[in-house]
Protein backbone atom coordinates (compact mmCIF):
# COMPACT_ATOMS: atom_id res chain seq x y z
CA UNK A 1 0.00 0.00 0.00
CA UNK A 2 3.06 2.24 0.15
CA UNK A 3 2.56 3.07 -3.51
CA UNK A 4 -0.94 4.36 -2.80
CA UNK A 5 -0.52 5.90 0.65
CA UNK A 6 3.15 6.91 0.64
CA UNK A 7 5.64 6.08 3.39
CA UNK A 8 4.07 7.79 6.40
CA UNK A 9 0.50 8.62 5.45
CA UNK A 10 -0.65 9.52 8.96
CA UNK A 11 2.25 11.97 9.35
CA UNK A 12 1.59 13.48 5.90
CA UNK A 13 -2.07 13.83 6.83
CA UNK A 14 -1.17 15.63 10.06
CA UNK A 15 1.20 17.94 8.15
CA UNK A 16 -1.68 18.82 5.82
CA UNK A 17 -3.90 19.58 8.84
CA UNK A 18 -1.09 21.72 10.27
CA UNK A 19 -0.73 23.66 7.00
CA UNK A 20 -4.48 24.20 6.94
CA UNK A 21 -4.43 25.59 10.48
CA UNK A 22 -1.48 27.80 9.53
CA UNK A 23 -3.48 29.15 6.59
CA UNK A 24 -6.17 30.27 9.02
CA UNK A 25 -3.81 32.66 10.81
CA UNK A 26 -2.22 34.04 7.63
CA UNK A 27 -3.57 37.39 6.37
CA UNK A 28 -5.08 35.95 3.18
CA UNK A 29 -7.59 38.00 1.22
CA UNK A 30 -11.05 36.73 0.26
CA UNK A 31 -10.01 35.95 -3.30
CA UNK A 32 -7.18 33.63 -2.21
CA UNK A 33 -9.48 31.98 0.33
CA UNK A 34 -12.08 31.47 -2.43
CA UNK A 35 -9.49 29.73 -4.63
CA UNK A 36 -8.38 27.54 -1.72
CA UNK A 37 -12.01 26.69 -0.91
CA UNK A 38 -12.71 25.68 -4.50
CA UNK A 39 -9.47 23.67 -4.52
CA UNK A 40 -10.57 21.73 -1.44
CA UNK A 41 -14.04 21.04 -2.89
CA UNK A 42 -12.41 19.71 -6.06
CA UNK A 43 -9.94 17.75 -3.92
CA UNK A 44 -12.91 16.00 -2.22
CA UNK A 45 -14.41 15.31 -5.66
CA UNK A 46 -11.09 14.00 -6.98
CA UNK A 47 -10.48 11.86 -3.86
CA UNK A 48 -13.84 10.16 -4.34
CA UNK A 49 -13.27 9.57 -8.04
CA UNK A 50 -9.67 8.49 -7.40
CA UNK A 51 -11.02 5.60 -5.34
CA UNK A 52 -12.43 3.96 -8.46
CA UNK A 53 -10.31 5.49 -11.23
CA UNK A 54 -6.90 5.24 -9.58
CA UNK A 55 -7.03 2.87 -6.64
CA UNK A 56 -9.45 0.29 -8.05
CA UNK A 57 -8.40 0.84 -11.67
CA UNK A 58 -11.91 1.29 -13.11
CA UNK A 59 -11.74 3.66 -16.06
CA UNK A 60 -14.98 5.52 -15.41
CA UNK A 61 -15.50 8.94 -16.97
CA UNK A 62 -18.90 9.90 -15.61
CA UNK A 63 -18.30 10.92 -12.02
CA UNK A 64 -19.26 14.54 -12.76
CA UNK A 65 -22.80 13.13 -13.02
CA UNK A 66 -22.67 12.24 -9.31
CA UNK A 67 -21.32 15.72 -8.58
CA UNK A 68 -24.37 17.17 -10.39
CA UNK A 69 -26.77 14.77 -8.65
CA UNK A 70 -25.41 15.71 -5.22
CA UNK A 71 -25.40 19.42 -6.06
CA UNK A 72 -28.86 19.65 -7.62
CA UNK A 73 -30.72 17.32 -5.25
CA UNK A 74 -29.30 19.02 -2.17
CA UNK A 75 -30.06 22.46 -3.65
CA UNK A 76 -33.62 21.44 -4.64
CA UNK A 77 -34.34 20.00 -1.17
CA UNK A 78 -33.02 23.14 0.52
CA UNK A 79 -34.59 25.64 -1.90
CA UNK A 80 -38.06 24.12 -2.35
CA UNK A 81 -38.32 22.07 0.83
CA UNK A 82 -36.86 24.67 3.14
CA UNK A 83 -34.66 22.00 4.69
CA UNK A 84 -31.33 23.06 6.17
CA UNK A 85 -28.32 22.45 3.88
CA UNK A 86 -26.69 20.79 6.90
CA UNK A 87 -29.17 17.96 6.27
CA UNK A 88 -29.69 18.19 2.52
CA UNK A 89 -26.02 17.64 1.69
CA UNK A 90 -26.33 14.13 3.16
CA UNK A 91 -29.47 13.55 1.10
CA UNK A 92 -27.48 14.58 -1.99
CA UNK A 93 -24.59 12.30 -1.03
CA UNK A 94 -26.81 9.27 -0.32
CA UNK A 95 -28.79 9.71 -3.55
CA UNK A 96 -25.56 10.04 -5.51
CA UNK A 97 -24.35 6.80 -3.87
CA UNK A 98 -27.62 5.08 -4.83
CA UNK A 99 -27.21 6.36 -8.39
CA UNK A 100 -23.69 4.89 -8.24
CA UNK A 101 -25.11 1.52 -7.22
CA UNK A 102 -27.66 1.62 -10.04
CA UNK A 103 -25.18 2.53 -12.76
CA UNK A 104 -22.51 0.33 -11.16
CA UNK A 105 -24.55 -2.86 -11.46
CA UNK A 106 -24.51 -2.94 -15.28
CA UNK A 107 -21.16 -1.28 -15.95
CA UNK A 108 -19.17 -3.50 -13.61
CA UNK A 109 -20.18 -6.44 -15.77
CA UNK A 110 -18.43 -4.83 -18.74
CA UNK A 111 -14.90 -6.20 -19.09
CA UNK A 112 -13.68 -3.75 -21.73
CA UNK A 113 -12.42 -0.55 -20.12
CA UNK A 114 -13.03 1.65 -23.20
CA UNK A 115 -16.67 0.55 -23.11
CA UNK A 116 -16.88 1.34 -19.39
CA UNK A 117 -15.52 4.81 -20.17
CA UNK A 118 -18.05 5.42 -22.95
CA UNK A 119 -21.05 4.14 -20.96
CA UNK A 120 -20.21 6.27 -17.92
CA UNK A 121 -19.61 9.30 -20.14
CA UNK A 122 -23.04 8.76 -21.71
CA UNK A 123 -24.58 8.45 -18.24
CA UNK A 124 -23.15 11.86 -17.29
CA UNK A 125 -24.56 13.38 -20.45
CA UNK A 126 -28.00 11.93 -19.68
CA UNK A 127 -27.85 13.43 -16.18
CA UNK A 128 -26.85 16.81 -17.61
CA UNK A 129 -29.74 16.71 -20.08
CA UNK A 130 -32.23 15.73 -17.36
CA UNK A 131 -31.27 18.70 -15.16
CA UNK A 132 -31.20 20.91 -18.24
CA UNK A 133 -34.73 19.91 -19.25
CA UNK A 134 -36.30 20.07 -15.79
CA UNK A 135 -36.68 23.80 -16.39
CA UNK A 136 -39.64 24.21 -14.02
CA UNK A 137 -37.44 23.08 -11.16
CA UNK A 138 -33.85 23.86 -12.16
CA UNK A 139 -34.39 26.70 -14.67
CA UNK A 140 -32.12 24.77 -17.02
CA UNK A 141 -29.14 26.60 -18.42
CA UNK A 142 -30.54 29.92 -17.17
CA UNK A 143 -29.17 28.86 -13.82
CA UNK A 144 -30.63 27.68 -10.54
CA UNK A 145 -29.92 30.64 -8.31
CA UNK A 146 -30.93 31.52 -4.78
CA UNK A 147 -29.61 28.27 -3.34
CA UNK A 148 -29.32 28.87 0.41
CA UNK A 149 -25.86 28.72 1.99
CA UNK A 150 -25.17 26.63 5.10
CA UNK A 151 -26.94 28.05 8.15
CA UNK A 152 -24.65 30.23 10.27
CA UNK A 153 -23.06 28.71 13.34
CA UNK A 154 -22.71 30.70 16.57
CA UNK A 155 -20.14 30.26 19.28
CA UNK A 156 -21.15 32.65 22.07
CA UNK A 157 -20.72 36.13 20.64
CA UNK A 158 -19.13 34.92 17.42
CA UNK A 159 -21.21 33.91 14.42
CA UNK A 160 -19.58 32.18 11.47
CA UNK A 161 -21.38 32.61 8.16
CA UNK A 162 -20.93 30.56 5.03
CA UNK A 163 -21.44 30.76 1.29
CA UNK A 164 -19.92 32.97 -1.38
CA UNK A 165 -19.10 36.33 0.20
CA UNK A 166 -18.14 34.70 3.51
CA UNK A 167 -14.77 33.43 2.45
CA UNK A 168 -13.21 32.73 5.84
CA UNK A 169 -16.16 30.72 7.21
CA UNK A 170 -16.55 28.80 3.95
CA UNK A 171 -12.86 27.94 3.87
CA UNK A 172 -12.98 26.56 7.42
CA UNK A 173 -16.14 24.57 6.71
CA UNK A 174 -14.88 23.06 3.45
CA UNK A 175 -11.52 22.34 5.10
CA UNK A 176 -13.30 20.39 7.84
CA UNK A 177 -15.27 18.41 5.26
CA UNK A 178 -12.08 17.74 3.31
CA UNK A 179 -10.16 16.43 6.31
CA UNK A 180 -13.12 14.36 7.48
CA UNK A 181 -13.36 12.68 4.05
CA UNK A 182 -9.60 12.24 3.75
CA UNK A 183 -9.32 10.89 7.30
CA UNK A 184 -12.10 8.39 6.62
CA UNK A 185 -10.50 7.29 3.36
CA UNK A 186 -7.10 6.97 5.04
CA UNK A 187 -8.56 4.68 7.71
CA UNK A 188 -10.34 2.65 5.04
CA UNK A 189 -7.28 2.27 2.84
CA UNK A 190 -5.03 1.31 5.76
CA UNK A 191 -7.36 -1.49 6.76
CA UNK A 192 -8.40 -4.71 5.03
CA UNK A 193 -10.67 -3.01 2.44
CA UNK A 194 -7.72 -0.94 1.22
CA UNK A 195 -5.63 -4.06 0.63
CA UNK A 196 -8.61 -5.70 -1.03
CA UNK A 197 -9.07 -2.76 -3.45
CA UNK A 198 -5.40 -2.86 -4.40
CA UNK A 199 -5.54 -6.64 -4.86
CA UNK A 200 -8.53 -6.33 -7.20
CA UNK A 201 -6.72 -3.63 -9.20
CA UNK A 202 -3.61 -5.82 -9.58
CA UNK A 203 -5.31 -9.11 -10.46
CA UNK A 204 -8.98 -10.00 -10.29
CA UNK A 205 -8.15 -13.67 -10.95
CA UNK A 206 -5.71 -13.84 -8.04
CA UNK A 207 -8.12 -11.93 -5.79
CA UNK A 208 -10.93 -14.36 -6.64
CA UNK A 209 -8.69 -17.35 -5.90
CA UNK A 210 -8.18 -15.98 -2.36
CA UNK A 211 -11.91 -15.81 -1.74
CA UNK A 212 -12.39 -12.11 -2.58
CA UNK A 213 -15.78 -11.43 -4.16
CA UNK A 214 -14.40 -8.72 -6.41
CA UNK A 215 -17.76 -7.88 -8.01
CA UNK A 216 -19.32 -6.97 -4.65
CA UNK A 217 -16.22 -5.02 -3.57
CA UNK A 218 -16.13 -3.06 -6.81
CA UNK A 219 -19.79 -2.20 -6.50
CA UNK A 220 -19.38 -1.06 -2.90
CA UNK A 221 -16.36 1.05 -3.84
CA UNK A 222 -18.23 2.54 -6.78
CA UNK A 223 -21.17 3.53 -4.56
CA UNK A 224 -18.86 4.99 -1.90
CA UNK A 225 -16.95 6.89 -4.56
CA UNK A 226 -20.21 8.26 -6.02
CA UNK A 227 -21.38 9.25 -2.53
CA UNK A 228 -18.19 11.20 -1.79
CA UNK A 229 -18.39 12.96 -5.15
CA UNK A 230 -22.08 13.69 -4.51
CA UNK A 231 -21.18 15.19 -1.13
CA UNK A 232 -18.61 17.45 -2.80
CA UNK A 233 -21.28 18.53 -5.30
CA UNK A 234 -23.71 19.35 -2.50
CA UNK A 235 -21.07 21.39 -0.64
CA UNK A 236 -20.27 23.19 -3.90
CA UNK A 237 -23.95 24.05 -4.48
CA UNK A 238 -24.35 25.67 -1.05
CA UNK A 239 -21.04 27.48 -1.44
CA UNK A 240 -21.42 29.03 -4.92
CA UNK A 241 -25.25 29.25 -4.51
CA UNK A 242 -25.92 29.01 -8.25
CA UNK A 243 -25.84 25.97 -10.55
CA UNK A 244 -26.15 25.34 -14.25
CA UNK A 245 -26.25 21.81 -15.69
CA UNK A 246 -23.23 22.51 -17.90
CA UNK A 247 -21.13 23.97 -15.10
CA UNK A 248 -21.50 20.87 -12.91
CA UNK A 249 -22.06 18.04 -15.41
CA UNK A 250 -20.48 19.43 -18.57
CA UNK A 251 -17.29 18.35 -20.30
CA UNK A 252 -15.26 21.18 -18.75
CA UNK A 253 -15.88 19.76 -15.28
CA UNK A 254 -14.88 16.28 -16.50
CA UNK A 255 -11.64 17.54 -18.04
CA UNK A 256 -10.75 19.72 -15.05
CA UNK A 257 -11.21 16.90 -12.56
CA UNK A 258 -9.52 14.32 -14.76
CA UNK A 259 -6.53 16.68 -15.10
CA UNK A 260 -6.48 17.16 -11.31
CA UNK A 261 -6.29 13.40 -10.74
CA UNK A 262 -3.69 12.76 -13.44
CA UNK A 263 -1.46 15.70 -12.55
CA UNK A 264 -1.80 14.98 -8.82
CA UNK A 265 -1.18 11.26 -9.27
CA UNK A 266 -3.91 8.75 -10.12
CA UNK A 267 -4.10 6.01 -7.52
CA UNK A 268 -2.10 8.01 -4.95
CA UNK A 269 -3.87 9.02 -1.77
CA UNK A 270 -2.54 12.60 -1.66
CA UNK A 271 -2.63 13.05 -5.46
CA UNK A 272 -6.06 14.73 -5.61
CA UNK A 273 -5.03 17.38 -3.06
CA UNK A 274 -1.81 18.25 -4.90
CA UNK A 275 -3.58 18.29 -8.27
CA UNK A 276 -6.49 20.39 -7.02
CA UNK A 277 -4.26 22.99 -5.39
CA UNK A 278 -1.96 23.26 -8.40
CA UNK A 279 -4.54 23.27 -11.18
CA UNK A 280 -7.29 25.32 -9.51
CA UNK A 281 -4.67 27.84 -8.45
CA UNK A 282 -2.94 27.98 -11.82
CA UNK A 283 -6.25 28.43 -13.65
CA UNK A 284 -6.81 31.56 -11.61
CA UNK A 285 -3.22 32.81 -11.97
CA UNK A 286 -3.48 32.41 -15.73
CA UNK A 287 -6.48 34.76 -15.95
CA UNK A 288 -4.22 37.68 -16.82
CA UNK A 289 -3.35 35.92 -20.10
CA UNK A 290 -6.94 36.38 -21.33
CA UNK A 291 -7.72 34.30 -24.41
CA UNK A 292 -4.50 32.35 -24.06
CA UNK A 293 -5.46 31.15 -20.59
CA UNK A 294 -6.85 27.74 -21.55
CA UNK A 295 -4.07 27.20 -24.08
CA UNK A 296 -1.47 27.72 -21.36
CA UNK A 297 -3.47 25.60 -18.95
CA UNK A 298 -3.51 22.76 -21.50
CA UNK A 299 0.24 23.12 -22.04
CA UNK A 300 0.77 22.95 -18.28
CA UNK A 301 -1.22 19.71 -18.00
CA UNK A 302 0.55 18.13 -20.99
CA UNK A 303 3.92 19.24 -19.62
CA UNK A 304 3.17 17.57 -16.30
CA UNK A 305 2.13 14.34 -17.97
CA UNK A 306 5.51 14.24 -19.74
CA UNK A 307 7.63 15.26 -16.76
CA UNK A 308 5.72 13.32 -14.11
CA UNK A 309 3.61 10.57 -15.70
CA UNK A 310 2.83 9.22 -12.22
CA UNK A 311 1.70 12.66 -11.07
CA UNK A 312 3.10 14.89 -8.36
CA UNK A 313 2.50 12.30 -5.64
CA UNK A 314 4.14 9.64 -7.79
CA UNK A 315 7.18 11.84 -8.30
CA UNK A 316 7.56 12.14 -4.57
CA UNK A 317 7.13 8.39 -4.08
CA UNK A 318 9.67 7.48 -6.77
CA UNK A 319 12.22 9.80 -5.21
CA UNK A 320 11.66 8.27 -1.78
CA UNK A 321 11.95 4.77 -3.20
CA UNK A 322 15.21 5.53 -4.97
CA UNK A 323 16.66 7.12 -1.86
CA UNK A 324 15.75 4.16 0.33
CA UNK A 325 16.71 1.52 -2.22
CA UNK A 326 13.22 0.02 -1.90
CA UNK A 327 12.80 -3.56 -3.13
CA UNK A 328 15.31 -6.38 -3.20
CA UNK A 329 16.99 -8.53 -5.80
CA UNK A 330 15.89 -6.28 -8.61
CA UNK A 331 18.61 -7.62 -10.81
CA UNK A 332 17.57 -11.25 -10.68
CA UNK A 333 14.75 -12.29 -12.91
CA UNK A 334 14.57 -15.91 -12.02
CA UNK A 335 16.00 -18.07 -9.33
CA UNK B 1 -10.89 -35.97 0.92
CA UNK B 2 -11.12 -34.26 -2.50
CA UNK B 3 -12.87 -36.15 -5.28
CA UNK B 4 -13.53 -35.15 -8.86
CA UNK B 5 -16.17 -37.35 -10.48
CA UNK B 6 -16.87 -37.34 -14.19
CA UNK B 7 -15.77 -33.74 -14.70
CA UNK B 8 -16.53 -32.29 -18.13
CA UNK B 9 -15.41 -28.77 -18.98
CA UNK B 10 -16.19 -26.71 -22.08
CA UNK B 11 -14.64 -23.46 -23.26
CA UNK B 12 -17.47 -22.20 -25.47
CA UNK B 13 -18.33 -25.03 -27.83
CA UNK B 14 -15.01 -26.79 -27.31
CA UNK B 15 -14.84 -29.59 -24.76
CA UNK B 16 -11.47 -29.66 -22.99
CA UNK B 17 -12.09 -32.21 -20.19
CA UNK B 18 -13.86 -35.50 -20.71
CA UNK B 19 -15.29 -37.28 -17.67
CA UNK B 20 -12.22 -36.77 -15.49
CA UNK B 21 -12.13 -38.76 -12.23
CA UNK B 22 -9.49 -37.95 -9.62
CA UNK B 23 -9.11 -38.18 -5.88
CA UNK B 24 -6.76 -36.78 -3.28
CA UNK B 25 -6.69 -38.54 0.08
CA UNK B 26 -5.70 -36.92 3.34
CA UNK B 27 -1.95 -36.39 3.60
CA UNK B 28 -1.27 -37.19 -0.05
CA UNK B 29 0.72 -35.43 -2.73
CA UNK B 30 -0.94 -36.11 -6.06
CA UNK B 31 0.50 -35.09 -9.42
CA UNK B 32 -1.32 -34.42 -12.68
CA UNK B 33 1.12 -34.88 -15.52
CA UNK B 34 0.53 -34.29 -19.18
CA UNK B 35 1.69 -32.37 -22.22
CA UNK B 36 0.80 -28.75 -23.03
CA UNK B 37 -2.89 -28.26 -23.66
CA UNK B 38 -3.90 -31.55 -22.07
CA UNK B 39 -6.19 -29.78 -19.58
CA UNK B 40 -4.07 -29.97 -16.42
CA UNK B 41 -4.72 -26.38 -15.34
CA UNK B 42 -8.40 -26.71 -16.19
CA UNK B 43 -8.71 -29.64 -13.78
CA UNK B 44 -7.37 -27.47 -10.96
CA UNK B 45 -9.58 -24.54 -11.95
CA UNK B 46 -12.63 -26.79 -12.03
CA UNK B 47 -11.74 -28.20 -8.61
CA UNK B 48 -11.37 -24.69 -7.18
CA UNK B 49 -14.54 -23.37 -8.83
CA UNK B 50 -12.63 -20.90 -11.02
CA UNK B 51 -14.04 -22.68 -14.08
CA UNK B 52 -17.53 -24.14 -13.83
CA UNK B 53 -17.69 -27.75 -15.02
CA UNK B 54 -20.38 -28.56 -17.55
CA UNK B 55 -20.75 -32.02 -16.06
CA UNK B 56 -19.68 -34.11 -13.10
CA UNK B 57 -19.16 -33.08 -9.49
CA UNK B 58 -16.50 -31.94 -7.06
CA UNK B 59 -16.69 -33.33 -3.52
CA UNK B 60 -14.72 -32.26 -0.46
CA UNK B 61 -15.03 -34.70 2.44
CA UNK B 62 -18.06 -36.16 0.71
CA UNK B 63 -19.78 -32.80 0.47
CA UNK B 64 -20.75 -31.52 -2.97
CA UNK B 65 -19.07 -28.20 -3.80
CA UNK B 66 -21.18 -27.18 -6.78
CA UNK B 67 -23.03 -24.55 -4.78
CA UNK B 68 -19.83 -23.12 -3.30
CA UNK B 69 -18.40 -20.41 -5.55
CA UNK B 70 -14.67 -19.91 -6.03
CA UNK B 71 -14.75 -17.18 -3.39
CA UNK B 72 -16.36 -19.56 -0.87
CA UNK B 73 -14.10 -22.58 -1.35
CA UNK B 74 -11.17 -21.22 0.68
CA UNK B 75 -13.57 -21.21 3.67
CA UNK B 76 -14.09 -24.93 3.10
CA UNK B 77 -10.37 -25.69 3.33
CA UNK B 78 -9.22 -25.34 -0.27
CA UNK B 79 -6.59 -22.97 -1.64
CA UNK B 80 -4.84 -22.59 -4.97
CA UNK B 81 -1.43 -21.30 -6.01
CA UNK B 82 -2.06 -20.02 -9.51
CA UNK B 83 0.14 -20.55 -12.54
CA UNK B 84 2.90 -17.92 -12.87
CA UNK B 85 2.36 -17.01 -9.22
CA UNK B 86 -0.08 -14.17 -9.92
CA UNK B 87 1.20 -12.07 -7.04
CA UNK B 88 0.05 -8.52 -6.49
CA UNK B 89 3.26 -7.02 -7.86
CA UNK B 90 2.97 -3.50 -6.47
CA UNK B 91 2.29 -4.66 -2.92
CA UNK B 92 4.82 -5.73 -0.35
CA UNK B 93 5.53 -9.40 0.35
CA UNK B 94 3.87 -9.01 3.74
CA UNK B 95 0.70 -7.59 2.18
CA UNK B 96 0.61 -10.36 -0.41
CA UNK B 97 0.91 -13.05 2.23
CA UNK B 98 -1.62 -11.49 4.60
CA UNK B 99 -4.19 -11.28 1.81
CA UNK B 100 -4.04 -15.06 1.65
CA UNK B 101 -5.89 -15.11 4.98
CA UNK B 102 -8.79 -13.15 3.49
CA UNK B 103 -11.23 -16.03 3.91
CA UNK B 104 -10.21 -16.67 7.51
CA UNK B 105 -11.25 -14.71 10.62
CA UNK B 106 -8.97 -11.68 11.11
CA UNK B 107 -7.95 -12.86 14.59
CA UNK B 108 -6.22 -15.89 13.05
CA UNK B 109 -3.99 -13.87 10.71
CA UNK B 110 -1.10 -13.34 13.12
CA UNK B 111 -0.92 -17.00 14.12
CA UNK B 112 -1.17 -18.15 10.50
CA UNK B 113 1.59 -15.75 9.47
CA UNK B 114 3.91 -17.14 12.12
CA UNK B 115 3.10 -20.71 11.04
CA UNK B 116 3.77 -19.86 7.37
CA UNK B 117 7.01 -18.01 8.14
CA UNK B 118 8.06 -20.97 10.22
CA UNK B 119 7.67 -23.17 7.14
CA UNK B 120 9.27 -20.61 4.79
CA UNK B 121 11.77 -18.77 7.01
CA UNK B 122 13.64 -17.21 4.07
CA UNK B 123 10.68 -14.93 3.49
CA UNK B 124 11.18 -13.10 6.78
CA UNK B 125 13.93 -10.89 5.39
CA UNK B 126 11.85 -9.93 2.35
CA UNK B 127 8.59 -9.01 4.07
CA UNK B 128 8.93 -5.29 3.27
CA UNK B 129 10.14 -5.80 -0.30
CA UNK B 130 7.89 -5.12 -3.28
CA UNK B 131 6.64 -8.52 -4.47
CA UNK B 132 7.09 -7.73 -8.17
CA UNK B 133 10.79 -7.06 -7.63
CA UNK B 134 11.61 -10.50 -6.25
CA UNK B 135 13.22 -13.30 -8.26
CA UNK B 136 11.01 -16.01 -9.75
CA UNK B 137 11.87 -18.48 -7.01
CA UNK B 138 11.21 -16.00 -4.23
CA UNK B 139 7.92 -15.08 -5.87
CA UNK B 140 6.95 -18.74 -5.94
CA UNK B 141 7.62 -18.97 -2.21
CA UNK B 142 5.46 -15.90 -1.61
CA UNK B 143 2.68 -17.47 -3.70
CA UNK B 144 2.91 -20.69 -1.67
CA UNK B 145 2.93 -18.70 1.58
CA UNK B 146 -0.13 -16.79 0.41
CA UNK B 147 -1.92 -20.04 -0.38
CA UNK B 148 -1.04 -21.50 3.01
CA UNK B 149 -2.44 -18.48 4.86
CA UNK B 150 -5.92 -19.83 4.10
CA UNK B 151 -4.93 -22.81 6.30
CA UNK B 152 -6.04 -25.24 3.59
CA UNK B 153 -6.47 -28.97 4.08
CA UNK B 154 -5.88 -29.38 0.36
CA UNK B 155 -3.59 -27.08 -1.60
CA UNK B 156 -3.86 -26.95 -5.40
CA UNK B 157 -0.70 -25.85 -7.21
CA UNK B 158 -0.76 -24.92 -10.87
CA UNK B 159 2.68 -25.53 -12.46
CA UNK B 160 4.66 -24.69 -9.30
CA UNK B 161 8.03 -25.25 -11.02
CA UNK B 162 7.35 -23.16 -14.11
CA UNK B 163 10.30 -20.92 -14.97
CA UNK B 164 12.40 -21.95 -11.97
CA UNK B 165 16.08 -22.86 -12.02
CA UNK B 166 17.05 -26.51 -11.15
CA UNK B 167 18.25 -25.41 -7.73
CA UNK B 168 14.98 -23.60 -7.05
CA UNK B 169 13.00 -26.63 -8.26
CA UNK B 170 14.71 -28.67 -5.54
CA UNK B 171 13.92 -26.01 -2.96
CA UNK B 172 10.24 -25.79 -3.94
CA UNK B 173 9.99 -29.63 -3.98
CA UNK B 174 11.40 -29.69 -0.45
CA UNK B 175 8.92 -27.01 0.61
CA UNK B 176 6.06 -29.06 -0.83
CA UNK B 177 7.17 -32.08 1.18
CA UNK B 178 7.41 -29.94 4.32
CA UNK B 179 3.92 -28.56 3.77
CA UNK B 180 2.63 -32.07 3.19
CA UNK B 181 4.33 -33.12 6.42
CA UNK B 182 2.15 -30.54 8.17
CA UNK B 183 -0.92 -32.48 7.07
CA UNK B 184 -1.77 -30.45 3.96
CA UNK B 185 -2.75 -32.58 0.97
CA UNK B 186 -1.38 -31.29 -2.35
CA UNK B 187 -2.71 -31.65 -5.88
CA UNK B 188 -0.33 -30.17 -8.41
CA UNK B 189 0.28 -30.31 -12.14
CA UNK B 190 3.56 -30.45 -13.99
CA UNK B 191 4.89 -31.36 -17.43
CA UNK B 192 8.04 -33.08 -16.22
CA UNK B 193 7.14 -36.75 -15.61
CA UNK B 194 10.19 -37.60 -13.53
CA UNK B 195 9.76 -34.58 -11.28
CA UNK B 196 5.99 -35.09 -10.94
CA UNK B 197 5.94 -38.75 -10.05
CA UNK B 198 9.11 -38.75 -7.94
CA UNK B 199 7.56 -36.11 -5.71
CA UNK B 200 4.04 -37.52 -5.50
CA UNK B 201 2.41 -40.40 -3.70
CA UNK B 202 0.09 -40.93 -6.63
CA UNK B 203 -0.23 -39.52 -10.09
CA UNK B 204 -2.49 -39.13 -13.11
CA UNK B 205 -1.51 -38.89 -16.73
CA UNK B 206 -3.77 -36.59 -18.68
CA UNK B 207 -3.88 -36.45 -22.47
CA UNK B 208 -6.30 -34.44 -24.58
CA UNK B 209 -8.55 -33.86 -21.58
CA UNK B 210 -8.81 -37.53 -20.56
CA UNK B 211 -7.16 -39.45 -17.74
CA UNK B 212 -5.35 -42.25 -19.52
CA UNK B 213 -3.28 -43.62 -16.65
CA UNK B 214 -3.16 -43.46 -12.88
CA UNK B 215 -1.24 -45.14 -10.08
CA UNK B 216 1.31 -44.61 -7.37
CA UNK B 217 4.25 -42.35 -8.15
CA UNK B 218 6.57 -45.32 -8.59
CA UNK B 219 4.04 -47.24 -10.73
CA UNK B 220 3.75 -44.24 -12.98
CA UNK B 221 7.52 -43.91 -13.31
CA UNK B 222 7.83 -47.61 -14.11
CA UNK B 223 5.01 -47.66 -16.67
CA UNK B 224 6.37 -48.42 -20.15
CA UNK B 225 4.19 -45.77 -21.82
CA UNK B 226 5.37 -43.08 -19.42
CA UNK B 227 8.96 -44.24 -19.91
CA UNK B 228 8.70 -44.27 -23.69
CA UNK B 229 6.77 -41.03 -24.26
CA UNK B 230 7.66 -38.84 -21.31
CA UNK B 231 11.03 -40.07 -20.07
CA UNK B 232 12.53 -40.84 -23.48
CA UNK B 233 13.59 -44.37 -22.48
CA UNK B 234 13.57 -47.00 -25.26
CA UNK B 235 12.00 -50.31 -24.29
CA UNK B 236 15.18 -52.28 -25.08
CA UNK B 237 17.22 -49.90 -22.98
CA UNK B 238 14.66 -50.18 -20.18
CA UNK B 239 15.04 -53.96 -20.17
Amino acid sequence: MTEILGRRPALSFLICVGLFLLTLVLPLNDYVLHILTLSLIFAIFASGWNLTLGILGLKTLGHHAFFAIGAYLSAIAAFYGGVSPWLTIWVGAVLAALAGLLIGLPILRIRSMPHVAIVTLAFAEIVRLIFSNLKDITRGELGFWGIPPFDPVSFGETTIRFGLGNAWGSFILVGLFFFAVQGGLLLLLRSRPGLTFAAIRDSEAAAESLGINFGAWKLAAFALSAGIVGLSGAIYAHYVMILTPTSVAGPEMLITLLAIIIVGGAGRFFGPLYGALLLTGSLELLREFGDYRMLLYGALVIGFVFVAPQGIAGLKFDRLRRRRGHGTNESSSSA
Amino acid sequence: MLRLEGIDVHYGATQVLWSVDMRVAEGEIVAIMGPNGSGKSTVLKAAMGLKAPSGGRVLLDGREMQDASATERPRHGMAIVLERRRLFPRMSVHENIVLGAYARPARETKGSLEWVLGLLPDLREHLDATAGKLSGGQQQMVAIARGLMARPRVLLMDEPFLGLSPAMVKTVSAIMRTINGEGVAILFNEQDAKLSFALSHRGYLLESGRVILSGSGQEMLDHPEVKRVYLGVREEAAR
